[in-house]
């Protein structure tokens, strides 16, 4: 058994017996990126190719057909009615081949790159880095509906309750920084299971993420951080620190976790003057805030929110999201009607992810950090009952990933010839969640955690990781 | 062998060689051609694509090996691979034809045509396999106590009861003799009693869930008042007869049963879970007896009552089956209805018996004595009870609340009453509509709510212009031509739709050439519905409109509407969609009621003159009708808007058993067991079988609660136990079986659980006796000859100290602010409008047992202290240390209000000295008077505050809020 698995599980029990040393460990573990060899630098299993995961989430599901997942046969075929399995109506009624109108895009394809890959002109600046990326053509996953599909992509699992893959990796990898959270979320939505999505579930509450900001609020604030009016320098929290040694002493019993308890006061002190300064973008130049789109009202907003990926990612947090959605139930890219709005989720965060591109190759950040974009699932290359839009696929749809440990610039799996499933290599959300834990030089069969009588993962008893996507070490 | 058999092999083996030798060709038998086709085609086919995973010598996926003849014929856990006589409907072939979504293989990359063809070649010829297996397939090693070894472990045993030991330590009673028995043999020494002002903050905590203030501001707390002067014993019964003992205890077990007050997907709000709460929260205080507390919480719905009052409790008691954070949204119902069943499984598994049932759901329990069966078996009982109501999004079930006979019936006339006026209603409406002059051509801006006219619309595929049928909206209507059928359709979406509900209505021109059922969808935030409109007819509100129901929209959800040609004979016409907002009235859609007869007879204001026509004078009493009638709806409405509902199960009609479902999947069914219960427990005699005809639930109840079943009164006796002494007996409270730990004492707890049963399940004399043992006495120090021998205190020689929770947190702080309102027995804290619980602003001033519980957005502080996560049952808190607390206590302006809000109320007493007052300061946060350090370290903080010339009420709630920041307020030893 890892031993590492057995203490935290008992660190997590017990009526006062809590080692103050445990609830702190995971803040020990080396400060700061270059601070270098930690004790897990090198992976928990085995060597780590990637040291932290930005994960951009294109909530509401984006096309692939109309993205990066070219199908020309679509132009030819465009108003045909074809049989297609259509997912939603295998759940519902459990029959597949329904007549569908074939749908083509409505925005041209074009080769970018010295691998040619094909990118539609949604995302002309993104596919300026084709060449970095590992393009999955044949993701498929479970749940057609968001809810389930958020959830399942984000803990793995669509009707239980499970904790999040950001947790599952600070509980096998603890935090590079000792006064930030090593899990941060920025602007996450309430909806489609909210906070279960950045939630810890059965493990320690510690793992949990910490958001940053939330969905339709331009705000970007970590709960309690700001000091209160008055209370900024530190006398009041030496006030309470010397009150707190005082009944230390006054007690009889040497409880370490009391020890702990005043121990987490400096943690907070510490977070409280770091954190401001990670928010604070001043110190950015022209050049840079720029690149990431933040002079332009319509790429403003997802632009803040990559650039503070980048900063968070220096500062050694291990998994950044940063969400592209809203609160609804059909969030964002959810085009089941007028498919042409993709164009306005499409302009908003482009910039932005081309820009995070350039800026961590350049700063030498792509190296150790995997960026992975995508959402919960796919579209249909038909039109929805015949109308404008597209309805969910979880059958198909592309996901790219690049930098830390991943082969640039390949396309693996493929959709059939209308893109609507995936039948070749095909990739399984489980197997891509197994595929980044080993980036991080874990290995998810073995990271495992007793709950309920037995032993839960993040991939449940699935999962393979893709190896041919990896890059040579 | 008989030799009948004998001679039917015979013959067959004749048929069979005869058979082959008949399709003989080349020279080479037949033999030698299935021979060649497998090794040159099939083998190197089943090694590159199949044998990687399907292998005896892998752990093989699904338990198939495909390495040998034995290994398909045998097949893995959903059964042989390759059905010989019928190759066509065999595993193999289907998970290779890849049609259905759960069933393929190879799972990267299906099979090429060629490749799938060999595969057919093969199995339609007979597929024939040289491959023998190298070994006789072993039976998987088993490490499960098996269910005819149950007994072996002490959890399946009865509890035995052992003499009171004679301990040669002095000791106050049972428990701690049964106690000091096993220290002696470890050779610890127990811990002294702790001081009795320490004593009674433990007993604050642990009995009410609050700190003691003995601040004579709090003239609303008698028991808190003259604390010094009642004896230990006379404190622990005033506590038990307080109403706060029940809102503490009822706390606990809402952490056990997942009790929330809203549904984590779309946030959706019960607003009948209060009822459940409160349901509790008397029982407890009433000292209801455990074992009916229990059989009421699984199938109260079905149980006998005597009067009203215990109906109605044991009715809202079944909402504890029903508080599942479920995924509503699944599309797949069948699976929705089992993960729902498992949900509740779960919970009772866990909650009553200590047992992790859940693993059985997909495989034979793997350490356990829990066969997939005993799951099923259960799993029926509970599948005999619907819980859901499905659509798109499915619904729980709520039901009217039992009321006294009069009520009753007064609200079945009113619902009656208000089915006929409806009715009447629509007659009226129509009539008016066809007889009005309803302009021909409407402009949208004269219309109500939101209107897409077609020249708004998006249209896909050849649709034609026109005017030449009145009425229509706007400047005409499209139609198809009646020509390319299921390519066109039209999209009405509004640019802008408030979030609520609306009756959506679609106009068209009506004519004997149009379509006599239209396929109209509209997509709302309940998914997608499908309308068929009959287009000969005249649209029956205005001549123009047509209702095609009433939908909730969502803040940027779908809101649209598709008018399509596909499946229609004759035009199909679109002119415009228009979306009328409304109230919405839940209740009213749950009652359901038999239409009454309608009298034939035409009412004198109906006649009709000769031609057919209406005239003036009846029409405007027509219209005058209608006006009385709608106003009569809305008041009969508001009745029924506020009848009692409850959350609750609806028993079937059929209950059935239900069949094992192999590895979990609701698509691939095996054996049917019977309902029962878990084998691994000896039959009780006084629990009767399930009947094939009863629903089952009041067995299960029954079995449950029954004081021959050895798990459930121990665990619930443990249960008390951690509450009061900060772990368990047995240190995994929902876990009893093999992977558990094993009780500390087995005699103790068994000794307790005869005790407990004996006193009719009575939760205040368990409590009584443990907290006046001396174990729940002893200080909390801890000298290092404890700590070496015993670490974890699983003997429990010393005390541990409590960390106040969330909830006694914020009850204390909303006590010094002085908000705090003690009403017990509060009704629901939801705002009576709310649907979604997002973004929740807690306000209520009640004590935080009384909420609301909501899984999105949790109260004050909860989430930051290891408040319990509503979502699954929970026995022990998380009891984490970190930093996000640190910065609340800090920073939290909530914190912050509560401490001015001290200091205000502090400043208004006058005639109180500093001294006075920096004792009250104490008093009210610690429960006890300064030391002299911290009387010092307080003036300290008083003189740098008058330094940098704080108001005085700021001096003293910032010295408030220190206190509150300190470690002795959080931590009592």
């Amino acid at each position: 058994m890892l031993p590492r698995r057995s203490f935290l599980h008992s660190s997590a029990c017990g009526f006062g017996s809590v080692a103050a040393a445990s609830l702190f460990s995971h803040w020990n573990r080396g400060s700061g990126v270059n601070a270098g060899e930690s004790a897990f630098s090198s992976g928990l299993h085995h060597p780590a190719r990637a040291k932290r995961v930005i994960f951009l989430f294109m909530q509401g599901g984006v096309s692939q057909v109309d993205s990066f997942d070219y199908k020309p046969l679509l132009d030819r075929r465009d108003g045909e009615m074809v049989g297609f399995d259509d997912a939603r109506e295998f759940a519902n009624k459990g029959t597949l081949g329904s007549q569908q109108r074939v749908m083509k895009s409505p925005w041209s394809f074009k080769q970018y790159g010295q691998t040619g890959r094909w990118v539609s002109e949604l995302f002309p600046l993104t596919a300026e880095h084709v060449d970095r990326m590992a393009m999955i053509h044949s993701m498929h996953t479970e749940g057609v509906a968001h809810g389930p599909a958020t959830l399942f992509l984000h803990s793995g699992s669509q009707n239980f309750i499970r904790p999040s893959m950001g947790s599952w990796i600070q509980y096998g990898l603890g935090s590079e920084n000792e006064s930030l959270p090593g899990f941060v979320s920025i602007s996450p939505s309430i909806g489609n299971g909210g906070p279960r999505n950045y939630g810890s579930a059965f493990l320690p509450a510690k793992f949990q993420g910490t958001p940053i900001g939330k969905a339709g609020h331009e705000g970007l604030e970590i709960d309690f951080l700001n000091p209160l009016a008055g209370s900024s320098n530190r006398s009041k929290l030496d006030q309470i620190q010397a009150l707190n040694q005082i009944q230390l002493e006054q007690r009889a019993s040497g409880e370490s976790e009391l020890d702990a308890a005043i121990q987490s006061y400096e943690m907070a002190w510490k977070m409280q003057s770091t954190a401001p300064e990670l928010l604070d973008f001043s110190t950015e130049s022209q050049e840079t805030i720029r690149l990431y789109g933040l002079d332009q009202k319509e790429t403003k907003s997802y632009g803040h929110k990559c650039l503070l990926a980048r900063r968070l990612c220096e500062s050694g947090v291990r998994f950044v999201q940063v969400n592209y959605g809203d609160n609804s139930a059909n969030p964002a890219w959810d085009q089941h009607s007028n498919l042409p709005k993709h164009a306005e989720h499409a302009r908003a965060v482009d910039q932005p992810i081309a820009g995070l591109l350039t800026d961590l190759a350049r700063r030498g950040l792509l190296e150790d950090t995997l960026v992975w974009w995508g959402g919960e699932f796919g579209r249909a290359p038909y039109a929805q009952q015949n109308g404008t839009g597209r309805d969910h696929n979880p059958g198909g749809f592309t996901m790219w990933l690049a930098g830390g440990g991943v082969q640039p610039g390949i396309a693996y799996g493929r959709t059939d010839e209308f893109g609507h499933l995936a039948i070749e290599n095909k990739v399984h959300m489980h197997d891509m969640h197994a595929t980044i834990l080993h980036l991080l030089g874990i290995d998810h069969e073995r990271l495992t955690f007793k709950h309920a009588g037995r032993d839960f993962r993040l991939t449940d008893v699935h999962g393979n990781v893709l190896r041919s996507i990896l890059s040579d070490s | 062998m008989s030799r009948l058999t004998h001679s039917v092999c015979g013959k067959l083996f004749a048929v069979l060689t005869l058979a082959m030798i008949g399709t003989q060709s080349n020279g080479q038998t037949n033999l030698d051609v299935r021979r060649d086709f497998f090794e040159k085609s099939v083998r190197p086919l089943l090694v590159a694509r199949c044998i990687e995973c399907h292998s005896s010598d892998s752990e093989t996926n699904g338990g198939l090996s495909l390495d040998s003849k034995s290994g398909w014929l045998i097949g893995g856990d959903s059964g042989p691979a390759i059905d010989l006589s019928d190759w066509q409907h065999s595993l193999l072939w289907l998970a290779i034809d890849y049609r259905n979504p759960k069933l393929q293989m190879p799972p990267e990359t299906k099979l090429t045509d060629r490749e799938k063809e060999i595969f057919r070649t093969w199995l339609s010829q007979g597929a024939f396999d040289p491959r023998e297996s190298n070994e006789v397939r072993t039976i998987k090693k088993k490490h499960a106590l098996a269910v005819v070894d149950a007994q072996q472990h002490w959890a399946y045993r009865a509890p035995v009861r052992s003499p009171i030991p004679m301990s040669t330590r002095p000791v106050r009673n049972a428990i701690d003799a049964f106690l000091s028995t096993v220290q002696v043999g470890a050779e610890i020494e127990s811990n002294e009693t702790a001081p009795q002002s320490i004593l009674k903050q433990r007993l604050f905590v642990d009995l009410h869930g609050m700190r003691p203030s003995v601040d004579p501001l709090e003239s609303d707390r008698p028991e808190h008042a003259n604390l010094d002067e009642l004896g230990y014993q006379e404190t622990v019964d005033a506590l038990l007869a307080s109403p706060r003992f029940g809102e503490r205890f009822a706390r606990h077990w809402m952490d056990a049963v997942r009790f929330a007050e809203s549904i984590t997907l779309r946030g959706f709000v019960l607003p009948e879970a209060w009822r459940y709460r409160n349901y509790l929260i008397n029982s407890f205080n009433q000292d209801k007896a455990v074992s009916e507390f229990i059989r009421e919480q699984i199938a109260g719905d079905l149980m006998h009552a005597e009067s009203l009052e215990v109906r109605q409790s044991q009715w809202v008691a079944t909402t504890a089956l029903a508080l599942g954070d479920t995924n509503l949204e699944e599309q797949d119902k069948k699976q929705l209805e089992m993960d729902y069943v498992d949900e509740q499984l779960e919970m009772i598994g866990k909650v009553f018996l200590a047992q992790t049932i859940g693993c059985a759901r997909c495989h034979d329990h793997k350490f356990d004595p829990i066969p997939t069966a005993d799951y099923y078996a259960l799993a029926g009982i509970l599948k005999s009870s619907v819980a859901l109501e499905h659509s798109n999004v499915s619904k729980w079930i709520s039901v009217p609340l039992p009321l006294d006979i009069e009520t009753e019936s007064k609200y079945k006339k009113t619902v009656s009453r208000n089915s006929v006026s409806k009715k009447r209603l629509d007659e009226l409406k129509k009539k008016i509509q066809s007889s009005s002059e309803s302009s021909l051509i409407v402009r949208v801006e004269d219309l109500e709510g939101v209107v897409v006219d077609d020249s708004n619309a998006k249209k896909i595929g050849n649709w034609e212009a026109s005017t030449s049928v009145k009425a229509f909206v706007g400047d005409g209507y499209l139609h198809d031509k009646n020509q390319g059928k299921g390519e066109k359709s039209v999209t009405f979406e509004p640019s802008e739709l408030k979030p609520g509900t609306y009756r959506v209505r679609l106009s068209y021109t009506h004519g004997p050439g149009r379509a006599n059922a239209a396929v109209v969808r509209i997509f709302s935030a309940d998914g997608e519905d499908v309308v068929r409109v009959n287009q000969v007819e005249k649209p029956s509100e205005d001549g123009l409109w047509r209702t095609l129901g009433t939908y909730r929209f969502e803040q940027g959800g779908q809101a649209f509407v598709i008018v399509s040609n596909e499946e229609s004979n004759g035009h199909v016409v679109a002119d415009a969609v228009q979306f009328l907002p409304e109230m919405q009235n839940p209740t009213a859609a749950l009652v359901q009621v038999k239409q009454p007869q309608q009298s034939e007879k035409p009412r004198p204001d109906e006649r009709s003159s000769e031609n057919g026509q209406i005239t003036k004078e009846s029409l405007d009493s027509l219209r005058k009708e209608a006006a009385s009638i709608e106003a009569e709806l809305k008041s009969l409405q508001s009745e029924l808007d506020v009848r009692p509902m409850v959350i609750s199960l609806r028993a079937s009609e059929k209950p059935s058993d239900l069949a094992i479902h192999i590895r979990g999947s609701v698509h691939q069914q095996g054996a049917t067991v019977p309902r029962g219960f878990l084998n691994c427990i000896p039959a009780m005699a006084d629990t009767i079988r399930v009947d094939a005809e009863s629903n089952g639930r009041l067995e299960l109840a029954n079995w449950l609660a029954s004081d021959q079943n050895p798990l459930t009164a121990r665990v619930y006796v443990n249960r008390v136990w951690s509450w009061l002494m900060g772990d368990g007996i047995v240190r995994t409270i929902d876990n009893f079986g093999t992977t558990g730990e094993p009780p500390s004492n087995l005699e103790l707890l068994d000794w307790l659980t005869l005790e407990f049963i004996a006193k009719g399940w009575s939760t205040k004399w368990l409590v009584r006796e443990i907290v006046l043992s001396d174990a729940y006495k002893r200080s909390s120090k801890s000298s290092k000859a404890a700590l070496d021998i015993d670490p974890d205190n699983r003997l429990f020689a010393r005390s541990g100290i409590r960390r106040l929770d969330a909830e006694t947190m914020r009850d204390t702080l909303l006590g010094l602010s002085g908000e705090l309102d003690l009403a017990v027995q509060v009704e629901s804290t939801i705002p009576s409008k709310l649907k979604e619980d997002y973004a929740f602003k807690h306000s209520v001033r009640y004590r935080s047992v009384y909420g609301p519980w909501f899984r999105n957005s949790m109260p004050d502080l909860v989430a930051e202290f290891d408040g319990a996560n509503p979502s699954f049952p929970i026995s022990k808190r998380n009891r984490s240390t970190i930093a996000p607390q640190a910065l609340a206590l800090l920073n939290s302006e909530w914190i912050a209000e509560r401490s001015k809000r001290f200091g205000n109320r502090l400043v208004k007493r006058t005639g109180l000295s500093d001294d006075h007052k920096l004792s009250i300061c104490f008093l009210s946060t610690l429960s006890r008077l300064p030391s002299d350090r911290e009387r010092e370290w307080a003036e300290g903080c008083i003189r740098q505050a008058q330094e940098s010339q704080l108001a005085e009420e700021e001096l003293w709630s910032s010295l408030v809020h220190n206190l509150v920041a300190s470690i002795d307020f959080r931590y009592v030893e």
